[in-house]
């Protein structure tokens, strides 16, 4: 076959001119203590210091250059050899009574953790419920979920207890289709709203309160809908999915396998709504990062100060409008690729394929957030699983090393890295010929260093308590 | 090492052996149907095969040799290769321009920090 040989003979000369590429990117990141440097801007007095918008641009430029160096990767083989490795594991991890067993362990921490709340300490740092919920859980865990795999569908406690609950009162009905994916995007809005109006982070009452309401819901709907509910509208089942489309294990149908991290966001199938779901995922994770803010602080105050709008209206208005916001550039993207690729694809499918590319994103820009935060009060999560009603223990606070703030910059730069790749993957999937795949990429990598340069910016910033608000 | 399922994120395993036979399809390159809106003005080139539109003979041809292979005339893969030999050459033109523009990032963020650190 004289076209397979073409192919063969491209591909070794791409291979090389990527080794060239590759060194001299090396060189750069080598020459760039800068990057490095910049982190620490507000961790020491390093007298060697590199302006904000500097290191930044370099974020963003090594985006960019990514992009360009991995436009010289145009074989389909090479492309879907990358993708296509499987190791299958052993079948002893998917059994079901392993599964249920893990299942019912939760229901007894579920137990455990809304009890902490309503009856254990009051104390913030040594209460069981919260350092659970939001240094073991929220932090921890979802780390878990894209560093590894999604085992909540097996952990969930709620899903168990919605099950049992479905042996009494058989009822299958199905959520409207009308609904689309809009009441899981709601719940995850509304959820991250709720978290940074309230003192739901701090007050272990108020947790419990909420765990018990955001139970008899997810109960109550797990019983009616079943496995639909989990799978469409429960919010925390979904971005779990989500994330766990990131990691290297995956389940299909019976079997656990271990595959290339991100490789599960390149192929299948996508539902319609999905794409609207990843976008609030990724705004969501930026709201968090930016409501604490000092812009958000002098901005939010402004706004109070000027118009009689009650603070959590403005921070609700601010999380919907956000949101749109996104959705608007995603989708205005998806239109311009169109365009840049010259090609007949319905935008609509540009949207749903390439959604799943600012997955890693998203992943990256948590790890950012949370891993410092975690590991800071891992000690004492550890004192308070031994004490979960209150003791004599007092808990330290894990001291980081100044370098970790430079640390966070990578993890951004490594999520942005698998993205691009995701993108050129799903390109040279999605579209025909190399020169097409590789142009329709232009709007989205042109997002991707904007948002880039977004996160990192608000990574940068000193931590400031979002005002108005406890 | 074995034949890669399509993995889909979930560990739930009460999705329809139907489902799961569509997910296989869809990455079936042969049989996929990529839903396409032709602007009303334009004379798209139509692949014979699947119907698949394109804004010009070029692409459609490229698209016979990524798909069709097991069911094309000889007369196609020649126009195959020639499409291929031709994007071959356009591409060394753009990556000699991505070149250009690495080296032009590259050097411009060195000449700024030597500049910011100076
Ligand atoms: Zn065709």
């Amino acid at each position: 076959m004289g076209s397979n040989r073409v192919i063969r003979s491209s591909s070794s000369v791409g291979v090389a001119v990527i080794r060239v590429l590759v060194g001299l990117c090396g060189v750069w990141l080598l020459t760039d203590p800068a990057v490095a440097h910049a982190g620490s801007l507000r961790l020491s007095d390093d007298p060697v210091t590199v302006p904000q918008w500097l290191v930044v641009s370099t974020g963003g430029g090594v985006v960019g250059a990514s992009f360009l160096i991995t436009s010289f990767v145009t074989d389909h083989e090479t492309i879907r050899s990358v993708t296509d490795q499987w190791v299958s594991m052993p079948a002893w991890l998917a059994n079901r009574s392993v599964s249920s067993a893990a299942g019912l362990a939760s229901v007894v921490v579920l137990v455990v953790v809304v009890a902490s709340g309503l009856v254990g300490t009051q104390s913030e740092l040594s209460n069981f419920a919260i350092l659970f919920v939001w240094v073991g859980w929220w932090a921890g865990y979802t780390i878990s979920v894209y560093l590894l795999g999604n085992t909540w569908p097996t952990l969930n406690p709620w899903r168990t207890l919605a099950s049992v609950v479905a042996n009494w009162v058989p009822t299958e009905r199905s959520v409207p289709q009308w609904l689309g994916v809009w009441p899981g995007v709601g719940g995850l809005l509304g959820l991250v709203w709720l978290e940074v109006i309230s003192p739901v982070a701090t007050s272990p009452r108020l947790l419990a309160s909420v765990i018990l309401v955001y139970s008899l819901l997810t109960v109550a709907g797990g019983a009616v809908y079943g496995a639909e509910w989990f799978r469409r509208v429960d919010p925390v089942s979904r971005i779990f999915r989500a994330y766990g489309r990131v990691a290297p294990f995956q389940r299909v149908a019976s079997r656990i396998g271990l595959t290339v991290p991100g490789s599960a966001l390149t192929g299948g199938n996508v539902e319609r709504g999905e794409p609207v779901f990843i976008v609030a995922v990724l705004w969501v994770t930026t709201y968090d990062g930016l409501v604490s803010t000092p812009v958000w602080r002098d901005a939010a105050q402004w706004i109070v100060a000027t118009a009689p709008i009650p603070p959590v209206v403005v921070y609700a208005v601010v999380m919907c409008g956000g949101f749109v916001a996104f959705l608007l550039v995603y989708r205005t993207g998806a239109r311009y690729a169109r365009r840049t690729g010259r090609t007949y694809v319905d935008s609509q499918v540009i949207e749903q394929r390439f959604a799943r590319s600012l997955l890693p994103i998203a992943a990256s820009y948590h790890f950012a957030h949370y891993l410092g935060y975690f590991l800071g009060l891992l000690p004492a999560l550890a004192v308070a699983v031994t004490q979960p009603f209150g003791g004599p223990v007092t808990p330290q606070r894990l001291l980081l090393p100044s370098w970790f703030g430079q640390l966070q910059l990578v993890f951004i730069l490594c999520g942005h890295l698998l993205a691009v790749w995701v993108a050129h993957t799903t390109a040279f999937d999605l579209f025909t010929g190399r020169l097409q795949s590789i142009r329709s990429q232009y709007p989205f990598v042109l997002i991707m260093i904007a948002y880039t340069v977004t996160s990192m910016w608000i990574v940068m910033q000193p931590y400031t308590q979002p005002p108005f608000v406890s | 090492m074995s034949q890669k399922p399509i993995p889909n994120g979930s560990t739930e395993t009460d999705r329809s052996t139907e489902t799961r036979a569509r997910d296989q399809r869809a990455n079936d390159g042969a049989n996929e149907r990529v839903a396409t809106v032709v602007p009303p003005d334009a004379s798209p080139a139509r692949c014979p095969y699947c119907g698949r539109p394109f804004p010009t003979e070029q692409l459609c041809t490229l698209h016979l040799g990524e798909r069709h292979r097991s069911e094309w005339t000889e007369e196609e893969r020649e126009r195959y290769e020639s499409a291929y030999d031709t994007e071959t050459n356009e591409l060394f033109i753009f990556h000699l321009k991505v070149i250009g523009a690495l080296v032009v990032t590259f050097f411009s963020f060195t000449y700024t920090y030597v500049f910011v650190w100076s």
